[in-house]
C-alpha cells in the first residue's frame, strides 16, 4: 500500500438538457426582431428623404406625418404600458407554473391573452382617431404596413397565449418551458412595440 | 470532430402513404421535400438560362417575344438564390446535420416539413406570377401581388427550415457536445441558419412594404417599376454569401481529419465560416458598398474600409476554408471523401464569384451594371448547388449514390458551371449590359461568348438532371 492519498472526484454531473421549445422562441424573437427593426429602418430612410416644412413652432422638420394628423397619445401610450404590463404577467404565468400553482398559472395567461387583445383595440383605437387614408401617400402606407405587422405578431402572441392558458388549465404545468417561452415571446413584442411606438408616435 | 451516433430510432416506422410526406418528421423526408424540388428547378432554371442565352447571340434578332424574353429574365433573377440554392443547402443541412449532432431527426421536425411545403407553394406562385404578367420592374404587371405573395411564402417556407437546423444545433445535439466542438459541416449550419433568421425577415418586411404599396397609391416604392430596385438586394450578393456559409461548412465537414492535427486549424475553419456569414450585415442593411478612387488619398483609404468589410471579409471567409482544404489534399488524396470533389470545386466557384463582385463594385474598373454582374450571381449560385451535391454525397457516407452519377455530376456540373459564367465576366468588360437582350452590340466575339454560355447553361441542366435521378435512384435502393 503506497502512501499516496488516493483523492477520488465525485462524477461529473450529466450535461442538462437543452430546452428546444425555449431555444427556437430565442431564434424566432430575433427574426421577429430583425422583421419589426427593420421594417423602421426604412421608415427612417424615406423619413429622411422627405423634404423640409417649416413645424407650428417655426422649426425646420421633415415633412413625413401630414400636418393635420394627430398622433393619438392616451391611446398611444395607453398600448406602450399595456405592453409592458403583458410582460409582468407573462413572468407571474412562470412564477406560477414553477410552483404548480395551475390555478394562477391559468390565470396569469388568461389575463395576458385578455390584455394582448386590449393592445389590439387600442391599435384599432390609434388607427380609427388618426383617420388616415391608406391611399393618401407615402406616409399612410408605411404607417399601416409597420403598424398592421406589429399588429399581426401581437395576435399571435395572443395565441400563444391561449395555447399555453389550456395547457396550464389541464394541469400541463411540466413543460414549464412553454411558459418560459411564451413569456419571452411577450418580451420581444413589447420590445418590437416600444421600439415602434417610440420611431412613429414619439419621434412622428 | 467525427459524426456521432445518433440514438436508435424508437418511433413507429412510417406507413407509405401518399400523404406521408406532408406529416413525415423524418429528416430524410423532409430534406427531400425540399431537396428534389430544388433540384428539378435547378433543371428548369438552366434550361430557361440557356433559353436567355441563346436570345442575347444577337441582339439584332429575335427568338423569342419580347414578353418572353423579360419573363425569362424576371424568373432568372428573381430564383436563383431562392429556388435553388438555399433551398439544396438547407435541404443538404436537414439531411446530415441531425446525425453530425447526435440528433434522431431535425428539431421541430414539422415546422421544418411545413417550410418545405411552403417554400414549394411560393415558387410555384413566383414561377406562374412571371408566366402570366407578375413581373417586377414591369411598366404594367397586373400580377405582381402573386409573385410578392409567393416570394413572401418562399421566404418564410426557408426561415422555417433554417429555425428547425439552428435549433437542431444549438439545442438538440449531444448534451456533452459543446458548440465548439461541432463538426464544421454543423457549426457552418448553425452560422448560417442564424444568419437568414436574421437577414430574411428584412426581406419578409421589405416585401409587406412594396405589396401594400403597391396595392394602395404606389406613393413609396414606385409600384412594379420601382419594386425591382427595392427588392434587388435580397436576390444576390451579399444575400447569397449568407447562404454560402453553409457551402463553406459542409466542404469543412467533408475534410479528412488526423488525429494529430491541430485545434487551431478547427477554430481557423470556424472562424473561416463565420467570417463568410458576416455578409449578413451588408444584408441587413441592404447595402452594397461601391468603392470610388476618386478623390483625395484619405479619402480613398476612408473608401476602402467599409468597401473591404463589406465586399473582402466573405472573400476572406472562403480562402480560410480553401486554404484548408488543400492542406488536406496535401495530406493524402486517399483520405478525401467522395464528396470533397464537388464540394471543393463548388466553394472554388463560389469564391470566383466572390471575388467578381467585388470587382464590380470598384467604379474604376467600369462593370457595374453588366453581364458580369450576372456571371457572378451564376457562379454563387451554381457553385453552391455543387457544394450541396458535395454535402449529399459526402456526408451521407458516400454510399447511398452511386459512384459513377456522383462522378458524372461533379465534372458535368463543374463545366457548366465555368462555361455558363465565365463568358459572361468576359462580356461584362466589353460592355455587354445586364438583363438586356436589345440595347448592345453582338458582333464578334460577344456572339460566341454568350453562345458559350448557352452551352454551359444546357450541361448544368444535365448534371441537375442526373443528380436527381441519382437521388430519387438510390433512395429505392436504400427502402
Amino acid at each position: 500500500m503506497s502512501g499516496a492519498l488516493e483523492v477520488r472526484f465525485p462524477d461529473a454531473a450529466p450535461a442538462a438538457p437543452r430546452n428546444v421549445v425555449v431555444s427556437a422562441t430565442v431564434a424566432v424573437a430575433a427574426a421577429g426582431s430583425m422583421l419589426v427593426f427593420g421594417m423602421l429602418g426604412t421608415w427612417f430612410r424615406f423619413r429622411d428623404a422627405a423634404p423640409l416644412r417649416e413645424s407650428s413652432s417655426g422649426k425646420m422638420i421633415r415633412d413625413w406625418l401630414p400636418a393635420d394628423i394627430p398622433v393619438p397619445e392616451v391611446a398611444t401610450n395607453t398600448m406602450a404600458i399595456t405592453m409592458v404590463v403583458i410582460c409582468v404577467i407573462a413572468q407571474w404565468a412562470v412564477y406560477s407554473a414553477k410552483r404548480d400553482d395551475s390555478r394562477h398559472a391559468t390565470m396569469a395567461l388568461a389575463l395576458t391573452a385578455f390584455l394582448g387583445l386590449a393592445a389590439v383595440n387600442a391599435q384599432v383605437a390609434i388607427w380609427v382617431q388618426m383617420g388616415l387614408v391608406l391611399m393618401d401617400g407615402a406616409y399612410q402606407t408605411m404607417f399601416y404596413a409597420v403598424t398592421g405587422t406589429v399588429l399581426a405578431l401581437i395576435v399571435s402572441g395572443v395565441a400563444f397565449s391561449l395555447v399555453a392558458m389550456f395547457r396550464a388549465a389541464a394541469g400541463r404545468l411540466g413543460d414549464r418551458d412553454v411558459f418560459t417561452a411564451h413569456a419571452l415571446y411577450w418580451y420581444f413584442l413589447a420590445t418590437a412595440f416600444i421600439a415602434l411606438w417610440f420611431v412613429v408616435y414619439v419621434q412622428k | 470532430m467525427t459524426a456521432v451516433q445518433p440514438p436508435a430510432a424508437t418511433a413507429a416506422p412510417h406507413r407509405a402513404t401518399a400523404v406521408a410526406p406532408l406529416v413525415s418528421t423524418d429528416s430524410r423526408t423532409i430534406a427531400a421535400v425540399v431537396g428534389v424540388p430544388a433540384g428539378i428547378w435547378l433543371l428548369v432554371y438552366a434550361v430557361v438560362a440557356a433559353l436567355y442565352s441563346l436570345e442575347r447571340i444577337d441582339s439584332t434578332r429575335r427568338v423569342f417575344e419580347d414578353e418572353a424574353t423579360a419573363q425569362f429574365a424576371s424568373l432568372l433573377r428573381s430564383t436563383a438564390l431562392y429556388g435553388f440554392a438555399a433551398p439544396l443547402l438547407l435541404g443538404t443541412a436537414v439531411l446530415v446535420v441531425p446525425r453530425l449532432v447526435g440528433s434522431r431527426t431535425v428539431a421541430l421536425a414539422r415546422t421544418a416539413s411545413f417550410g418545405g411545403w411552403l417554400w414549394l407553394a411560393g415558387l410555384v406562385m413566383v414561377a406562374w406570377a412571371a408566366v402570366v404578367d407578375g413581373r417586377p420592374g414591369a411598366e404594367q404587371a397586373s400580377m405582381l401581388d402573386l409573385h410578392l405573395l409567393g416570394m413572401g411564402a418562399v421566404v418564410v417556407g426557408l426561415l422555417a427550415v433554417a429555425l428547425s437546423v439552428f435549433t437542431t444545433v444549438f439545442a438538440s445535439r449531444r448534451p456533452d457536445l459543446a458548440l465548439a466542438d461541432a463538426q464544421p459541416a454543423a457549426w457552418g449550419a448553425f452560422v448560417s441558419s442564424f444568419a437568414m433568421l436574421l437577414s430574411l425577415p428584412v426581406l419578409l418586411g421589405t416585401l409587406v412594404y412594396v405589396a401594400v404599396d403597391l396595392r394602395y397609391g404606389q406613393f413609396a416604392f414606385g409600384g412594379a417599376e420601382g419594386a425591382a430596385g427595392h427588392l434587388g438586394w435580397a436576390l444576390g450578393a451579399p444575400q447569397s454569401y449568407v447562404v454560402a456559409a453553409l457551402g463553406a461548412g459542409i466542404l469543412a465537414g467533408i475534410l479528412p481529419r488526423s488525429p494529430g492535427a491541430p485545434r487551431a486549424l478547427g477554430a481557423a475553419l470556424q472562424v473561416g465560416i463565420a467570417l463568410v456569414a458576416a455578409a449578413v450585415v451588408g444584408s441587413v442593411t441592404q447595402t452594397v458598398v461601391q468603392l470610388d478612387a476618386e478623390g483625395s488619398a484619405g479619402e480613398t483609404v476612408r473608401n476602402l474600409v467599409p468597401w473591404a468589410f463589406y465586399n473582402l471579409l466573405p472573400v476572406l471567409g472562403v480562402l480560410a476554408v480553401l486554404a484548408a482544404a488543400l492542406l488536406a489534399v496535401r495530406s493524402g488524396v486517399r483520405q478525401l471523401g467522395a464528396g470533397f470533389a464537388p464540394a471543393f470545386l463548388g466553394m472554388g466557384m463560389v469564391l470566383t464569384g466572390m471575388v467578381g463582385h467585388a470587382l464590380s463594385t470598384v467604379e474604376a474598373v467600369g462593370v457595374g451594371g453588366t453581364v458580369l454582374d450576372e456571371g457572378t450571381g451564376l457562379y454563387v449560385a451554381y457553385g453552391l448547388a455543387l457544394a450541396a451535391w458535395g454535402g449529399v454525397v459526402g456526408l451521407q457516407g458516400g454510399r447511398r449514390i452511386a459512384v459513377r452519377p456522383a462522378v458524372v455530376v461533379t465534372g458535368v456540373g463543374f463545366l457548366g458551371t465555368v462555361l455558363s459564367s465565365l463568358p459572361m465576366y468576359v462580356a461584362g468588360f466589353m460592355d455587354q449590359p445586364s438583363w438586356d437582350s436589345v440595347d448592345y452590340d453582338s458582333s464578334g466575339a460577344v456572339a460566341l461568348l454568350n453562345g458559350a454560355s448557352a452551352a454551359g447553361h444546357l450541361l448544368v441542366a444535365l448534371a441537375a438532371l442526373t443528380a436527381v435521378a441519382a437521388v430519387v435512384r438510390s433512395k429505392g435502393e436504400a427502402a
